[in-house]
């Protein structure tokens, strides 16, 4: 079913695309954090960005309203005085005569103009060469015919409610003096104009009664926008200069602080790494020139001290050395005594040849470890060497593997061999290798409860591995690591059965890494336990990874079942050989 | 001095030199100054503002509020029809010319308001103003609505407007356009209108677009406009160092320098020295037009002027007599009528069987060039001579070295036309019909099918008077002597808009001779009734005598 497939093609490729955004949307995120958390700068710089933004917008919100309000009501103090001088000419120009009545003049001639076009012409400036009228207005009578006008192009329509309602509310309480004023936009060749309105009675007494005038003053306030639009520009432009400026100096600040901390953390990685020899250089007599000065003495009296356990430690091994070479004298005259006492034990009473017995197994075992005792003061020395040979791995497995068959039968352990067919060749100390087998292989008989032990061999171009699995006890948490310390012991209480010397796997470890290889463990309580060796191929080449597993196979298998991922392609090198 | 003492000194420095920094308003330094905007072009004006009539206005105040709202009528059309009942809306119409009225006089009586004043002009669609001087009586009825008193009949059609609403919202504006003649010899010609201010545009702007629109009926056919095509005017803006007009549009350009001088001397009055810059959807189309632009374009104010003596053409001098001019024009003769041509090299003249031309050079012959009987001879700056022929009652003209034609003239065809004028301007035509009207019309048709047309009645005389001489001073500005019983008059008439001024009343002037601000006429000796002496017309104050000796009248070149 091919649209089928098809279909199934796309969605998976969807889904896979999905989830490689959303892979990368999470890796670059965990990059962002673990930048932001090691970098004391970043954090530094970006606390001030916010912070001086913050304090930056407040600021300039503030003072732009101060400005703005300033402005404004400038502007409206002069527009109230301009309205109140109109009001003045206009109301002495209506109170002088009453033009209401005047009769028509002679015929042909010209009569003047009335008195409020008189009075408004000259407002305008229309006769004079007066400056151009900054503003636009109206007067309204609507109680008397042809007694409204206007200068400029307004309309009764511009007239803000408010105002108008004031005028009216003034108008009632006979009270003409008070121009009010009132924000608002009128249009202009279509487009909204700011302009500030004020409006003022003027009450003009005639013949016929007292005449109510409506003024209003229309002021455009085109200019304080444009300057107030200037300002906020500048203010926006200084906002962010100035925030830009103050991340700059706390970069440069934190530059000043983060740099020696970055110096001295470098030497005391230095140091940690064993150059015991790292020192900072001291400049000034500062926080941080006293921080090197510290860190300085610290080195060095840090130094003296591992200098000084070095040398204790030297001390006892070689006491341990000395003391077991010494032993060994001894031994073998007790170990002669001993062999004839054992030899002769038939003869004795039971007793006596009981304690014979016991005597004779005691004293293998302090031979035995006095020899673990003497390998390892060698390791220590510096004085163990490799015999190498180019061997094939497979014939020390098996060889290892027959040492130990009489120790399994006694347990009644099996073993599965898992062997490749080809011959995996390797340059190693056959003995040494040997010896290391033949102490897994007794480790996961002792531990293995008698359940099957799997010895496997892998290799590839550059590596060879031994792994040895028993489904025993297992390991705890933390005791992959620890079951390589000398005289480790996974139970204590636990009595020994093969007489190991506790030093068994010490050695071990010691003839891997003499190898150049890896020797690791890996167990869980319950799911027993795995060993591996990986060895190179030839002496000196550097390890990148091994042929098999630490983790099992089907360990590994049963967590991806679980949906648990886990790296299962990784080499597991990290716990162990990082360092 | 310690450290202590120096870093206290240094920081009470810092803290003075920051201070002085940071005053409000540092002084000691020129401020750059506001910029004037505007001049008389973007100048706010004064406007009518109706409101609708209310409950308790009497008969009277409705009409007067009907008045106020006619005023209004073109900014604000709605507010007028809240006057009128429903039937007189329907019935009334805003057409026709707008008459304008003096300050009127009304008389009320129930319901019915009379309305009585004089007409004085009627403003045409075309914007031209026209002088009237008729009574007018006109009565209103009203009904009583709902809302008040509404009128309800004895409405005519079109506007109705007091002249002091006419001044308020109309300006008088001179538009110039060109008298169609070649480069050398184009001049501006004058066309008289009356704009409305429009609210939202200023003057300069309304100038233009009217320009663009062409000229009025008093002109129509007679002159041209360098730009034509469908232009429309954007805006106009002013600074103090210029004047920014932007158009849109498809325009077609003739000629620039005739557009400059066209723009420049129709704009005068708004735009005083700014230099005007001309674009076009944005772009410069023409830039840089400066105040001198039309100063070529305006007719020559400057000529020698002359008198007859028995005939005789004479220049005056300084001292007033001067000598003949050359060939036989400067010998005595019969003749009269005397024309000088636009350079003086010919005079024309009436003899008893026609019209005679003479070159004024040594040997200048007179000539006959028209015959019949024909009225004073004038001159068409273009060469050719003008004057009616009143046996066929035919206007005539003649070519130079051509025979007479006939030009059509339907307004004066059969008229007893006593006076025949042909402007300086070669544009305009003034005529005196019967010795009692002065009629003003204009040269349409181009070359092909020439005409004198657009007549309009300048002036009517009153009975018992009688024209009886008229002579152009400019393009625009027509005199006439009209002699009466008290003496003679000498009246100064406004082609554009009619108006009329009377510059002086002299019983002695029989002739009168004109060029931009002089003015010469040839008077009557008072005993004998025979011609006496040439009088000049000085400073618009009086006349004083400029040639002493017995003199016919004086002469300027046309007009």
């Amino acid at each position: 079913m091919p649209p089928t497939t098809k279909k199934a093609g796309r969605r998976r490729t969807l889904r896979q695309i999905l989830g490689g955004v959303r892979r990368r949307t999470r890796r670059a995120v965990g990059k962002v954090r673990r930048v932001w958390r090691r970098s004391l700068q970043l954090q530094v710089v970006t606390s001030t960005l916010v912070i001086s933004m913050t304090v930056v917008a407040v600021l300039g919100a503030f003072l732009f309203q101060e400005i703005n309000e300033s402005v404004v009501n400038g502007r409206a103090r002069a527009a109230m005085n301009e309205a109140l001088s109109d009001r003045t000419q206009i109301l002495a120009a209506l109170a002088q005569k009453q033009p209401e009545d005047a009769k028509a003049g002679e015929a042909g001639k010209k009569q003047p103009p009335h008195p409020l076009d008189q009075v408004l012409n000259a407002i305008a400036g229309v006769s004079e060469n007066a400056p151009r009228l900054r503003y636009d207005l109206l007067v309204l009578n609507p109680h008397e015919p042809g007694r409204s006008r206007a200068i400029g192009n307004v309309n009764p329509a511009d007239i803000p409610l408010q105002l108008s309602e004031y005028l009216d509310r003034d108008v009632k309480r006979q009270k003409f003096d008070q121009p009010h004023s009132w924000l608002t936009t009128i249009p202009v060749k279509g487009e909204p104009r700011p302009t500030l309105a004020t409006g003022v009675v003027i009450s003009v007494p005639g013949d016929t009664g007292i005449q109510n005038y409506e003024l209003y003053h229309f002021f455009p306030l085109t200019q304080e926008v444009e300057m107030l639009t200037s300002v906020r520009q500048l203010l926006v432009v200084v906002g962010v200069g100035l925030v830009l400026l103050l991340a700059a100096i706390a970069y440069l600040v934190a530059r000043q602080v983060v740099t020696p901390v970055r110096l001295a953390r470098q030497a005391a990685e230095r140091l940690a790494s064993g150059k015991l020899d790292e020192r900072l250089k001291v400049r000034g007599e500062d926080d941080l020139a006293r921080l090197a000065t510290s860190f300085n003495e610290m080195a060095a009296n840090l130094a003296l001290k591992i200098h000084q356990l070095e040398e204790l430690s030297q001390v006892q091994r070689q006491f341990v050395s000395d003391v077991s070479h010494e032993l060994r004298t001894p031994l073998t005259t007790v170990r002669m005594a001993a062999d004839l006492l054992y030899d002769a034990r038939e003869d004795f009473d039971p007793m006596a040849s009981r304690s014979a017995e016991l005597m004779q197994a005691q004293l293998e075992r302090f031979e035995s470890m006095l020899a673990d005792l003497l390998e390892i003061s060698r390791y220590d020395a510096g004085a163990a060497t490799l015999d190498l040979d180019s061997t094939d791995v497979r014939d020390v497995v098996l060889r290892a593997i027959a040492d130990s068959e009489a120790l399994a039968e006694r347990h009644s352990t099996r073993f599965e061999l898992r062997l490749p067919s080809e011959p995996c060749m390797a340059e190693i100390d056959s003995r040494r290798v040997e010896r290391i087998l033949r102490n897994l292989l007794f480790n996961a008989i002792e531990h293995g409860e008698g359940k099957e032990i799997v010895v496997s061999v892998g290799a590839d171009r550059d590596s060879v591995a031994v792994a040895v699995r028993d489904h025993g006890v297992g390991l705890k948490p933390g005791e992959d690591n620890m079951v390589f310390d000398r005289f480790w012991r996974a139970d204590p209480s636990r009595a020994r059965t093969i007489g190991g010397t506790g030093l068994g796997l010490a050695i071990s470890r010691e003839d891997a890494t003499l190898h150049g290889g890896w020797l690791q463990a890996w167990g869980q309580p319950g799911d027993g336990s795995q060993f591996r060796l990986t060895l190179p191929r030839a002496a000196g080449l550097d390890l990148k990874g091994s042929p098999l597993s630490l983790v099992p196979p089907e360990v590994e298998m049963r967590r991806t079942w679980r949906g648990h991922m886990t790296p299962v392609l990784t080499p597991a090198t990290g716990d162990l050989h990082d360092e | 001095m310690t450290s202590s003492r120096r870093a206290l000194a240094a920081v009470l420095t810092l803290a003075f030199v920051l201070s002085c920094g940071c005053a409000v308003i540092p002084v000691g330094s020129p401020t750059a100054a506001e910029e004037a905007v505007g001049g008389d072009l973007t100048k706010p004006f004064v406007r009518m503002i109706v409101s609708p009539p209310r409950n308790d206005w009497t008969p009277r105040k409705v009409v007067e509020g009907m008045l106020a709202a006619m005023a209004a009528y073109p900014d604000d059309p709605t507010t007028l029809l809240q006057y009128m009942t429903q039937k007189a809306r329907n019935a009334w119409r805003p057409v026709g010319p707008i008459t304008v009225i003096d300050e009127p006089t009304f008389k009320e009586d129930n319901g019915a308001v009379q309305l009585t004043t004089n007409k004085i002009a009627r403003i045409e669609d075309d914007d031209r103003y026209v002088s009237d001087g008729e009574k007018l009586a006109r009565t209103f009825y009203l009904k009583k609505e709902a809302g008040g008193w509404r009128v309800d009949s004895g409405l005519e059609n079109g506007l109705m407007m007091r002249a002091s609403d006419v001044d308020r919202a109309y300006r008088p504006t001179l538009l110039y356009y060109l008298n169609g003649a070649q480069k050398p010899d184009g001049l501006l010609v004058a066309d008289a209108v009356h704009l409305r201010l429009k609210p939202g545009e200023n003057l300069a702007e309304t100038i233009i677009e009217r320009l663009l629109k062409g000229p009025s009926s008093a002109l129509r056919g007679a002159v041209g406009t360098a730009l034509t095509g469908n232009v429309g005017v954007d805006s106009v803006t002013a600074t103090d160092d210029k004047v920014v007009i932007s158009l849109s549009g498809a325009p077609a350009l003739a000629d620039t320098d005739a557009f400059k001088a066209q723009l420049r001397a129709s704009l005068e009055k708004v735009t005083a020295a700014q230099p005007i810059d001309v674009l076009h959807n944005g772009e410069p189309y023409i830039l840089g037009i400066q105040p001198n632009d039309a100063q070529a374009w305006y007719p020559s104010a400057k000529s020698p002027s002359y008198y007859t003596t028995g005939g005789a053409v004479h220049y005056t001098s300084p001292e007033g007599a001067g000598n003949a001019v050359n060939g036989q024009a400067g010998k005595p003769n019969g003749y009269v009528g005397q024309a000088l041509s636009k350079d003086g090299d010919e005079v024309a003249a009436v003899g008893a069987d026609g019209i005679y031309v003479a070159p004024v050079s040594p040997n200048g012959e007179w000539q006959r060039v028209m015959e019949g009987r024909l009225t004073s001879p004038s001159w068409h700056r273009d060469g050719s001579l003008w004057a009616f022929e009143k046996g066929s009652g035919a206007v005539l003209r003649r070519d130079p070295g051509g025979a007479p034609t006939r030009v059509a003239a339907p307004d004066l065809d059969g008229k007893d036309v006593t006076e025949l004028r042909i402007s300086r301007d070669g544009v305009r035509v003034a005529a005196g019909v019967g010795g009692k009207e002065v009629r003003v019309g204009a040269i349409t048709g181009g070359s092909l099918g020439l005409m004198l047309g657009n007549f309009q009645r300048l002036l009517t005389v009153r009975q018992g008077e009688t024209v009886k001489d008229i002579a152009w001073r400019d393009g625009e500005h027509l005199l006439v002597l009209v002699s009466g019983k008290a003496g003679q008059t000498l009246m100064e008439i406004d082609v554009g808009d009619g108006e009329t001024a009377t510059l002086t009343s002299d019983k002695r002037l029989d002739s009168i001779a004109a060029l931009g601000p002089q003015i010469m006429a040839g008077t009557l000796d008072e005993a004998t009734g025979g011609p006496a002496e040439i009088l000049e017309f000085k400073d618009q104050q009086g006349w004083v005598t400029k040639v002493k000796e017995t003199s016919q009248e004086p002469i300027f070149p046309l007009g």
